[in-house]
């Protein structure tokens, strides 16, 4: 049973390293340690479900070590602005004063295609009515308009 | 903070509720095995029927049903049995035990 709880610690922060290594592109919607937290949670409660030979302790009480951790970690972020930064990041300019930041796209891996492509889904033709697109730390694009422009609405 | 202070404390009762199983239930094996080199196999069995449902609870089914053969090996006269019985308990003791092996 205490190999198990060390185990739950050991996963846990080798997930939330292995997800900062593969980048923002990866986590999507959500924050690192509660995409890490979701998928830890998922997959400790299906096997004692499916394996009757695993005792149920074996199940709960790592659900409830990663929940708790969850819950530390996410207070820690909230009152650590440096501890916030090393686990989230910080947002990175893509695209700004009409020429794309090859050294940042290179950083977080993404192409100069995927820019204009997120460019298009906001409402704009071209990059020419875009005053900086950034990758957030959710992994999600923000475009900016330059003042003159505002995207098109469907339908106009 | 609220939520924090009962995770905190979440956090602190699984590591000592853990702590205090492995270590009674590494302690049950021991006493079972140092029976067992005394030739008081009987008496063996008998500790480890009083404390099998709690051991239970924290030890997988294939190693408690492992002690359980070899109790009934034993019952048949079996000369290996004795050694069985030991080793079966080895195997629960070494499952709750914190060996850096097991770990990684």
């Amino acid at each position: 049973m205490t190999v198990i709880i060390f185990r739950a610690f050991i996963f846990y922060f080798l997930l939330m390293l292995m997800m900062k290594l593969m980048g923002k592109r990866q986590i999507g919607e959500m924050q690192l340690t509660e995409l890490i937290t979701t998928v830890m949670l998922s997959e400790m409660a299906v096997l004692p479900l499916t394996d009757t030979d695993i005792p149920v302790t074996h199940g709960l009480l790592p659900l409830l070590l990663i929940s708790s951790l969850e819950v530390v970690i996410a207070f820690a972020e909230q009152k650590s602005k440096g501890f916030r930064r090393f686990l989230n990041g910080n947002p990175i300019v893509l695209y700004e004063k009409g020429r794309f930041v090859e050294k940042n796209l290179e950083k977080a891996r993404v192409s100069a295609e995927d820019v204009e492509a997120m460019v298009r889904v906001n409402g704009y033709a071209t990059l020419d009515e875009v005053s900086c697109v950034i990758l957030e730390i959710s992994g999600k694009m923000s475009v900016l308009p330059k003042k003159s422009n505002k995207p098109n609405q469907s339908g106009e | 903070m609220g939520n924090f202070v009962y995770a905190l404390i979440i956090l602190a009762l699984i590591i000592i509720f853990t702590a205090v199983n492995s270590v009674i239930i590494c302690n049950i094996c021991d006493d079972i095995t140092a029976l067992i080199e005394e030739n008081c196999v009987e008496v063996a069995c008998g500790v480890w029927e009083d404390n099998r449902k709690y051991i239970s609870l924290f030890v997988r089914d294939t190693e408690i049903d492992l002690v359980d053969t070899a109790i009934r090996q034993i019952n048949t006269q079996n000369p290996d049995g004795k050694n069985f019985f030991k080793e079966a308990v080895n195997e629960v003791r070494r499952s709750e035990s914190v060996d850096w092996d097991c770990i990684f």
